[in-house]
Formats: structure tokens, C-alpha cells, sequence
């Protein structure tokens, strides 16, 4: 059986409604965009100081030590900060989640699990708001579009904790891995680095965004190519801007002397930078939406179908997690 | 061969005496401890200035064997620089410290470790025939790596520096700091200090006396300054060197060189003063008479 499809014919006169864009790029400057990032990573990794240049705005401070009267099994906890950022009148409301003591722990066993729950929790959330019959208009989203994984700069293969946390992450949120630091690494050794994780990653089939889809055009999958080829980016971050040639600068100083991290022949911030806000941040928050929360939609609707069902039929109710 | 001396030989007593030391050599036991890949093959090449380690990275990750179990490797190094006597040095170095995801047992390991080089010697010394040129295996000094965290100590690191500095003397170290910029290292070197004071971790003291007394400033002065400068620089910041053996201690990348040795640019000069010179005796009396007293006193209290 075929489908009709409608012709597609061109109005004789200008209609107009080609401007419907327009109206709706006005609503959603008015509306202003939500989007959530969480940092995940060993202390010491730069995480609070790449957010903070990737937004180029003092978005988070790296908190406390551990007091000696903090209990000795801690686990990862979860501290949500929330901006707005506006730049040529469009809103951005940014929610920064960061997971200090994640990997710091003597026992890392379960370091992740605190970052699972709050992922499928928000999502959670959202069903919940959701099914509600008298529900708000826009439904605040709070759900994580993108998970910024900082993997240390030794050159070596994945750790356990990696291995295990980049599995987790990876099937329910967007995860993003980067080499943190990478400025301690010198170019042959950051490009053998990622080859080595590029192949760790297919070895371990970690399903690592961007992900193919046939709703793209040849362009962006051209694009998402491009990219993956890339991932793990190499960054290196710095909140200290200097004057270059009249042109404010953000560089890293060490021994060594300095990096500029704008300089893509350096590190690989502005890869980055571009990908994250220039060119995936929509992609980013709709896939979260259309992958990541239909397929907790899904396994929720079908659990609380089947505990329904059971309840009718005096079944007793399945444990499903 | 008999030696006589007669009038207008070359030969000394004291030479006779300094040779047969030279021969024997001085005994020191040093334990690296601290997570992976934080350069402590790359310190001992650096000490030694030759590749005691070789450090083939692609190699050493794909050890056949347990891949991630914790274990102490033992290895014996001779440093005998010019006009100096030769230091046979025994380095215990850690191996996969920390690397598992479960890892409540390592600080009871070293523990283990560090006791039973102890237990060697008292078990050697109670016995009737004991044999008095047994291997002293004592551990003279630990160094610890620290990765270095604007944080500060991790809840890791501060549990096993409180197991080592209970029974060996202590230095923290700062891995890699080449990585910092110089404000960082200064922040990071602040918050391991309140760390280390604030969980009351056992760290080696230069301005402590061996009796416990505290040195006083009027003596000795130059003394006093230099050990006030080594207190002051806890945790020593290290940068390992990539050209041992070529005659110049540096640290080369395609970025340039950092002469590792340059007491500017990081602690390494320090710390090898420490160990090989100004210090050594010191950590091997104290390890003998005061730590290893604690210990013996402990274990025979047991029985």
C-alpha cells in the first residue's frame, strides 16, 4: 500500500507564512532555552575551570575539602548550580551539575550510581509533570543534556572506573568525553592517546554522541563525522585572559611557558566550545528529550501498565527498577 | 698481598678506611608509594640519573599477569656519584596503588609491607644464633605522590599516608607539577598542608630535633635556615627528567626544556639533597632508633 504523499506546490503570490520561523524564534527569545551539563570527573581535572571557559562566565567554584569530620565512605554528590546567560538577547538558562568526590572515594564500586539516579530522576520528574492533569504549559526541564566526561591525561588505557562510569552514563544521557588537561601531553602523544581511546570506546560499544539518525541531512552527517573522529577533545582550560595584540586571550602558564587555549593548533577548546554551543546545543537538548527520556518513558508507561494489570488479576507486583 | 706503609707512600689509614666503606657502601631503603602513572619510575631515573626503570609505556600496561592487583616491587640500584661514597639504595616501589575500583584493602597491604621488614630484623635479633649481617630491608623513607588537586588530599591518598606515616618517615611530593601553573602549585601546596594538619597525618619534620626537641633558631644559623626552607616547601613539588644519563638533569618536550634541577622551578634539587645528602643518615638513625623501637616494643608487648 502506498502512501499519497501531497504535492508540493509553490503559491502563484507571496503568502507570507515562510515567516513563521520568525514568530517562532520570538517566542522562544521571549521564552529564553534551559540547558543542563553535568561535569563528571576526578578531582583535579579542571572540570569547575573548563565550564567556566566554555561559557566564559564564572558559572562554578571548586567547593570544599573534605573536613576530618566527613565520614570516611562519602559518596559522589550532586551540586546543582543555575545561571542565565544572555548574549544578543537570547536567554540562556544553564544549569551546571557537578559531582564532587566522584572517583575520590576509597571504594569507587558504586561512584557512579549517584549520577544515575539524579539523571533518571529528572526524568522522572518530567513524566510525572507530564501525566498530570492539570499540568503547566512549559514544563520546567531539568533533564541532563549533556554529560561532560574528563578522562586524566596519562596515556594509558582506560581505567575501571572510566570503563564502568562511560558505560553507565553513556545509555542515558549524551555523554561527551574530553582528555582533561591535555596540555601536559605533547602532540604525538595526545593523538596516540586518542586513537587509543577511540578504539577503547568501539571495544567497549559505548554508545558516545553524536548519534547517527536518519532525519539528518548529508551536510550534518558529514558534520557528525567530523566530530567523532575528534572525540575524546583534547582541552585544556584558563580563566586568566591576557591582551594578545590588542585581542583578550585566555592562556595557561606553566614552566612550559604559555598556551593559548583559543589556538585550535594548541588544544582544542574551541572544538569544543563550537560543538557544545555553536553547533549541537539544540541537537543536544532534543535528543535528550526524543532518545534518551522516550526510552525511560517507555520502560515507566510499560511497568505501570504491567503493574495495573497484575494488580487486576491479584498478581503480585514485579521489583522493577 | 700484604701493604706496607712506608715513608712516602700515598696510602693513609684514613684512605684504607675510606676505601673499605667505599666497598661496602651505604644502605638505603626507600619506599615510592602513590597511584599510577604519576612518574615515580621517572624520580628514581631522575635520582639515579641513569634508566634504572625502563619506561616503555606501551609495555608496562600490558604485563602479562594480574592487570590490576596491587603489589610492592623490590629493586636494588648502586648511585655512586664522583669523590662520593656509593649508596646502595633498595627502592620498594608501588605498583597498581589504588587502581582498582575497590581498593579498602591496599592501606592494610602496605601496612603489612612496611611491618614485615621490621618483623625481619626483630625476629633475626631474638633468635640465639642470629646472623648480624642479615639484608636490613628497614624502610629508611617513604615518598608519597600526590596528584596534585586544587581540592586538595583525597579521602585515598589521606587514608594511606596515615597508615605509612604512623610507621616510616613520611615525605609528601607532589607528582608532575610541571602541569601547574605557579599560583596553582602555591594554592595546591596550601590545601595539602591544612589537609595534612587537619587529619593529623604523620609527616616528616626538619625542624624537629632527635630527641623530639624542636632546633633552636640561635644555634647554627645557616642550619636553621636551610631546614626552615625544606619545612616550608612541604609537599615538594617534582618534575621527573626525560634525558637521565646525557650529563644534564632537563625535561624536554617539543614546548622547550626545563632544567629540572633549577631550584626555581621545582623542588627536585630538594629533595635529592635530602635523600642522598643532608638527611640520609638522619632518616636511616631515626628509622632504627626511634621507629623501629616503637615497633619492636609493640610486637613484644603482644606476646
Amino acid at each position: 500500500m502506498s502512501v499519497e504523499v501531497p504535492e508540493v506546490k509553490e503559491p502563484s503570490k507571496y503568502v507570507g507564512f515562510d515567516s513563521i520561523t520568525n514568530q517562532i524564534e520570538s517566542r522562544l527569545l521571549k521564552r529564553g532555552f534551559q540547558f543542563n551539563i553535568m561535569v563528571v570527573g576526578r578531582s583535579g581535572l579542571g572540570k569547575s575551570t573548563l565550564v567556566n571557559t566554555l561559557f566564559s562566565s564564572k558559572l562554578t567554584e571548586s567547593h570544599g575539602r573534605r573536613s576530618p569530620t566527613d565520614p570516611i565512605e562519602k559518596t559522589t554528590e550532586i551540586e546543582v548550580s543555575s545561571h542565565t546567560l544572555i548574549e544578543n538577547n537570547v536567554r540562556l538558562n544553564i544549569n551546571v551539575i557537578d559531582t564532587p568526590g566522584f572517583g575520590d572515594q576509597i571504594n569507587n564500586e558504586k561512584c557512579w550510581e549517584p549520577l544515575v539516579k539524579y539523571v533518571k530522576e529528572q526524568h522522572s520528574q518530567y513524566l510525572r509533570r507530564e501525566l498530570t492533569a492539570q499540568r503547566e504549559r512549559y514544563l520546567p526541564d531539568t533533564r541532563v543534556h549533556c554529560i561532560l566526561y574528563f578522562i586524566a591525561p596519562n596515556g594509558q588505557k582506560l581505567r575501571q572506573l572510566d570503563v564502568q562510569a562511560l558505560k553507565k552514563l553513556s545509555e542515558i544521557a549524551n555523554v561527551v568525553p574530553v582528555i582533561a588537561k591535555s596540555d601536559a601531553l605533547t602532540l604525538e602523544e595526545r593523538s596516540e592517546f586518542k586513537k587509543l581511546l577511540q578504539k577503547e570506546f568501539a571495544k567497549y560499544k559505548f554508545n558516545i554522541y553524536p548519534y547517527d539518525s536518519d532525519e539528518l541531512y548529508d551536510d550534518e552527517r558529514q558534520l557528525n563525522e567530523d566530530i567523532k573522529s575528534l572525540i575524546p577533545f583534547a582541552i585544556a582550560g584558563s580563566e586568566k585572559v591576557v591582551q594578545i595584540d590588542g585581542e583578550k586571550t585566555r592562556v595557561r602558564t606553566t614552566r612550559w611557558g604559555s598556551i593559548n587555549i583559543e589556538d585550535v593548533s594548541q588544544c582544542e577548546f574551541v572544538f569544543l566550545r563550537d560543538f557544545l554551543t555553536r553547533t549541537h546545543l539544540q541537537d543536544l537538548i532534543e535528543t535528550t528529550a526524543v532518545v534518551h527520556y522516550e526510552t525511560f518513558r517507555t520502560k515507566q508507561l510499560i511497568a505501570l501498565k504491567e503493574n495495573n494489570t497484575n494488580r487486576q488479576s491479584g498478581n503480585p507486583i514485579p521489583e522493577k527498577h | 698481598m700484604t701493604r706496607t706503609l712506608t715513608a712516602g707512600s700515598t696510602t693513609t689509614p684514613e684512605q684504607i678506611r675510606l676505601r673499605k666503606q667505599a666497598k661496602r657502601g651505604i644502605n638505603f631503603n626507600i619506599l615510592i608509594a602513590g597511584e599510577n602513572d604519576l612518574g615515580k619510575k621517572t624520580f628514581i631515573n631522575s635520582l639515579c640519573d641513569r634508566e634504572c626503570y625502563n619506561l616503555d609505556k606501551w609495555q608496562s600496561n600490558s604485563q602479562a599477569g594480574s592487570k590490576s592487583d596491587f603489589s610492592i616491587n623490590t629493586d636494588l640500584f648502586e648511585y655512586s656519584p664522583e669523590g662520593c661514597i656509593p649508596i646502595k639504595l633498595r627502592v620498594f616501589l608501588t605498583h597498581n596503588c589504588g587502581f582498582s575500583l575497590k581498593r579498602n584493602n591496599t592501606p592494610d597491604e602496605i601496612k603489612e609491607f612496611i611491618e614485615k621488614q621490621y618483623r625481619t630484623v626483630l625476629d633475626e635479633e631474638l633468635k640465639v644464633n642470629r646472623n648480624p649481617n642479615i639484608d636490613d630491608t628497614r624502610i629508611h623513607v617513604a615518598l608519597y605522590f600526590i596528584h596534585a588537586a586544587i581540592k586538595g588530599l583525597s579521602t585515598f591518598d589521606i587514608c594511606m599516608m596515615k597508615t605509612i606515616g604512623e610507621r616510616v618517615n613520611l615525605i609528601p611530593v607532589i607528582a608532575k607539577s610541571d602541569g601547574l601553573t605557579f599560583s596553582e602549585l602555591y594554592k595546591v601546596k596550601e590545601v595539602v598542608i591544612k589537609d595534612i594538619t587537619e587529619h593529623k597525618i604523620k609527616i616528616f619534620n626538619f625542624l624537629e630535633g632527635d630527641d623530639e626537641a624542636k632546633i633552636i633558631p640561635e644555634l647554627e644559623s645557616t642550619e636553621y635556615e636551610y631546614l626552615s626552607k625544606l619545612q616550608k616547601s612541604i609537599p615538594f613539588a617534582i618534575i621527573g627528567s626525560n634525558t637521565v644519563g646525557t650529563g644534564k638533569l632537563t625535561r624536554t618536550n617539543k614546548a622547550g626544556t626545563i632544567n629540572i634541577e633549577d631550584e626555581t622551578l621545582c623542588d627536585f634539587k630538594l629533595v635529592k639533597n635530602i635523600l642522598f645528602g643532608s638527611h640520609l643518615q638522619e632518616l636511616k638513625d631515626i628509622t632504627v632508633q626511634k621507629l623501629y623501637e616503637q615497633f619492636r616494643i609493640e610486637e613484644l608487648s603482644k606476646g
